[in-house]
């Protein structure tokens, strides 16, 4: 119990932190993140640039503050499409049985058995940059996950006995499902949400350092990973403070998702152990 | 030679859950004597099963315990059954349901030669120990019984597996808790007469945590009745109840007509600092809600209830 | 049983057939003309004769479900097409990288089985205690390093201020060490926070209990009792796991220039080079359903009941 709620608390203050910063970047930034100075090019952190500048002489600090803000939007964005469409055929393939599951859950299962992070690299690759193909590669290559949790899920909570009970009593479909069986699994359904989300931040981030998601000059952190390939060595600070923002969303949200485990999953708490 | 008993003084047991607290054992005080066979009879819930495994420290991590726990002279409170490794050895436990208490992926071999491991026999001879003690437990072809997984045995073979498996090392004490649980009554009769050949195996003292009152009847030297935590009443007490709630139980048999016992009272704390069964009691007075009722009776046969005696 | 291996049957069919399909359907998505793009290659520019002649060569002037027909004939005869950028068959090139690739991968595999397993096991046995503690965020922390990030940090630290480790390269095993331990890194946090909670289950089982009250100790209890029946759902991971590995080979392969497929997917990208990028995703998809078929039957097999089934005693 303890244990959750502190690591929900440090996973809020950074979460909080990190979208702050990104919400007032306008504000907050001194520099415009796009503004080239060729004569600071390659500066270490100092008192005028924060955290030094790129190989362009763009203001590190004010790239980093920008850094973070499409890829939470797009991972926030695709997170959200893919549930609602891996919900939507999960609780249909669990919830009338027949052939609508045998369908449902065959073209599941296809997508499932298909590796999903080389076909969301061919779909991104072959699509071409874009922030729509971006979303594409990301949805279609994760609702299959959703929908099958859902449907077993679906499936379990059919079975219970007050559902047998509400329908005795003569509820109707749309009642039971929207009432009964989505509140039900809205425990889950947040604790994946969030996990999700993590792993979409982790996709879109390899996608742009592949150049197959966000495309430079965008201030994005793994854009600026990706930039300073070829600098990095002699100027580290150019891949450090970047990636350490990108580790620190990540573990935040991770660490929100456990919390989030523990806290809605009973059974987890009354795990017995002898 | 006279055997261990087990004192127990003011035990109780609580567990912590999300909720808060919940005292599944309330301060029981009670001596289970050695070379008797003893049942500690109640209702779902009451806390028998909770009691028998405190007993052994095999309580789950998030459970406290309070109280005195003494082996003969030797108090177990410092060292436990489970710290002093005589788990098995000096005391063993018969599991309840034998479907789920044998481990689905390791041969009844392995489960034996584990048990039988304290002993320091030779490879051989363990297996030659494990072969006597399935026969000695009504298998005919133990050589096949011991190759087998334990999915490939009925119900009753399972339990017999396990009271084989509890009794290895020939302990002093057994507790077997709930043998018959979600037993046919065909089983039942198999269990009982295996828990009665115990003794023959040269095991004197057992603790037998039931709900049935056959093999209570039939098995035990004395019945311990358990109620919301606490043991209300020790001795005879089929034959002759002095508690209201053994009275109420008995009633409450098929064979006595199925007498309800009377719901909680509205308005009444279920958990008072009085008499535990006073909320529900007939004829409960002021004073049952207030104090603790006394032990009343002698070793033989004790109630704790005000009216009685 | 059989009805079960049907199924698996079936189903394995479907998806093979699903993947086919993507692979093709990955070829008409390409922005440009797949014939003008087969042409064009090093500046020139080809005249709308010539592409319409090589549409008809390539078989692209009749509709989708008969090129597809066609184009799976050929796939299952062996011809996944010529390569645009080398002029090559596919085939060949990705016969010549895939050894790179599954040397790394079941390098990677290995060690996050090893890991996986023994950091499950003893975060279990400690549970709550200061070693499952810094279990916990050792998971956390490996699942929140974004790949590409941690590979660059290890080659500034091992390689550029150590020295003690290549670069980058194709070699001996050396050349191993790092791409393994990126690959590893978050396939083994996963694996043993699986194992952990997987073991934690076992704990509460009453076939458990019923082990400490028979006299054994930890590492009977641990290792023996309960293990074999918690590592299940961790092998059934492990299938899940390869597809993770082949993905982020791609990454690992192209910052450690390693010249396995995965750089090869990325090089066909960067090309527009289709037919090789459908014959990588034609390949990864085959390994994975095939090893997932494997960790299928071996778990099935690592249960008594379907292995020995219900004798007569």
């Amino acid at each position: 119990m303890k244990k959750s709620d502190f690591q929900m608390k440090i996973a809020i203050t950074l979460l909080s932190f990190i979208i702050l910063s990104g919400l007032l970047a306008p504000w907050l930034a001194p520099y415009d993140p796009n503004e080239i100075h060729m004569a600071v090019r390659l500066q270490g952190p100092s008192k005028e640039y924060l955290f030094g500048t790129d190989a362009l002489g763009r203001d590190m600090l004010s790239r980093i503050l920008y850094g973070g803000r499409a890829s939470i939007l797009l991972a926030l964005i695709a997170t959200t499409l893919s549930m609602t469409l891996g919900m939507i055929i999960g609780v249909c393939a669990g919830y009338f049985t027949g052939v609508c599951d045998i369908v449902l859950t065959v073209v599941t299962q296809i997508f499932q058995g298909i590796p999903g992070t080389c076909l969301m690299i061919a779909i991104a690759g072959i699509l071409g940059p874009g922030m729509n193909h971006l979303l594409l590669a990301l949805v279609v290559t994760s609702w299959a996950g959703f929908s099958r949790i859902v449907r077993t899920e679906t499936l379990r909570i059919r079975e219970q006995p007050y559902m047998e009970g509400l329908r005795a009593l003569g509820a109707g479909t749309s009642t039971l499902l929207l009432k009964h069986l989505i509140p039900n699994m809205l425990p889950n359904v947040v604790v994946l949400f969030t996990t999700r989300v993590g792993r979409s931040v982790l996709s879109i981030a390899s996608l742009s350092y592949l150049g197959l998601g966000l495309q430079p000059p965008h201030p994005d952190w793994s854009v600026m990973i990706s930039d300073a390939r070829l600098h990095y060595r002699s100027a580290p600070h150019l891949i450090i403070v970047p990636g350490l923002c990108m580790f620190t969303l990540l573990f935040a949200i991770n660490l929100l998702g456990d919390a989030l485990r523990d806290r809605m999953d009973v059974r987890e708490e009354e795990v017995k152990e002898w | 030679m006279v055997g261990k008993s087990l004192f127990i003084e003011e035990l109780s047991v609580d567990f912590m859950i999300s909720t808060g607290k919940v005292r599944a054992v309330d301060g029981v005080s009670v001596v289970f004597e050695s070379g008797k066979i003893t049942g500690l009879i109640g209702e779902s819930g009451c806390g028998k099963s909770v009691l028998g495994m405190a007993i052994l420290d095999l309580l789950p991590a998030y459970a406290t315990l309070n109280g005195k726990i003494d082996w003969g002279e030797q108090s177990l409170n410092e060292y436990s059954i489970r710290k002093r490794k005589l788990l098995g050895r000096e005391i063993g436990l018969i599991p309840q349901s034998p479907s789920e208490s044998l481990n689905p992926s390791r041969k009844v071999k392995a489960h034996l030669n584990e048990a039988l491991r304290p002993l320091g026999l030779k490879r051989q001879e363990r297996y030659k120990k494990a072969e006597k003690l399935l026969r000695d437990f009504g298998f005919n072809e133990p050589k096949r019984i011991l190759k087998a997984y334990p999915h490939e045995l009925s119900g009753g073979m399972q339990q017999r597996v396990l009271c084989a498996i509890g009794t290895a090392c020939s302990p002093e004490w057994i507790i077997a808790d709930e043998p018959t649980k979600g037993l046919d009554s065909e089983l039942c009769k198999q269990v009982q007469q295996t828990l009665q050949s115990l003794r023959i195996q040269g095991i004197k003292s057992m603790l037998v945590i039931t709900h049935d009152l056959q093999l209570a009847e039939d098995l035990c030297d004395t019945i311990a009745v358990m109620y919301g935590g606490q043991i209300v009443e020790m001795g005879d007490v089929l034959h002759h109840p002095l508690h209201p709630y053994t009275k109420a139980f008995l009633d409450a048999l098929p064979k006595n007509g199925l007498h309800p016992i009377s719901q909680i009272n509205k308005g009444v704390e279920q958990y008072s600092k009085g008499c535990c069964f006073a909320a529900r009691c007939l004829k409960s007075r002021p004073r049952c809600f207030q104090e603790k009722p006394p032990y009343k009776g002698d070793k033989m046969h004790w109630v704790r209830c005000f009216d009685a005696g | 049983m059989k009805h079960y291996l049907l199924q698996k049957l079936f189903s394995l069919f479907l998806v093979l057939f699903g993947i086919s399909l993507a692979a093709f359907v990955l070829g008409i998505l390409t922005p440009g003309n797949p014939a003008e793009l087969a042409l064009s290659k090093g500046g020139y520019s080809p005249t709308p004769e010539q592409i319409k002649e090589i549409e008809i060569e390539m078989g692209l002037d009749v509709p989708y479900p008969v090129q597809y027909v066609k184009w799976l004939n050929r796939v299952l005869h062996g011809d996944l097409g010529t390569s645009y950028a080398s002029s090559r068959p596919v085939r060949q090139e990705l016969i010549e990288r895939i050894p790179i690739t599954l040397k790394l991968g079941s390098c990677a595999m290995v060690v996050t089985c090893i890991n996986g397993i023994l950091i499950g096991c003893i975060a279990a046995a400690f549970r709550g205690k200061g070693i499952d503690k810094i279990v916990q965020l050792g998971i956390n922390i490996s699942l929140s390093l974004p790949a590409f990030w941690f590979a660059l940090l290890l080659i500034l630290f091992f390689s550029e201020s150590l020295g003690w480790l290549p670069t980058s390269g194709n070699g001996g095993i050396r050349f191993l060490i790092m791409p393994t331990t990126v690959l590893a890194l978050p396939a083994s946090a996963t694996a043993a926070r699986l194992m952990r909670s997987s073991l934690l289950a076992e704990f509460g089982k009453p076939y458990y209990l019923a082990a400490i009250a028979r006299g054994t100790n930890r590492f009977e209890q641990i290792i023996k009792n309960a293990l074999p029946n918690a590592i299940v759902p961790v092998i059934a991971l492990m299938g899940n796991t390869l597809g993770g590995l082949l993905g982020g080979s791609v990454i690992v392969e192209t910052i450690f220039a390693l010249p396995g497929i995965g750089s090869y997917a990325i090089e066909a990208i960067y090309g527009r080079d289709y037919p090789a990028l459908q014959g990588y995703v034609l390949v990864t998809g085959c390994v994975y359903v095939l090893v997932s078929l494997l960790v299928d039957g071996i778990s099935l097999l690592l249960d008594p009941k379907v292995r020995v089934g219900r004798r007569r005693l």
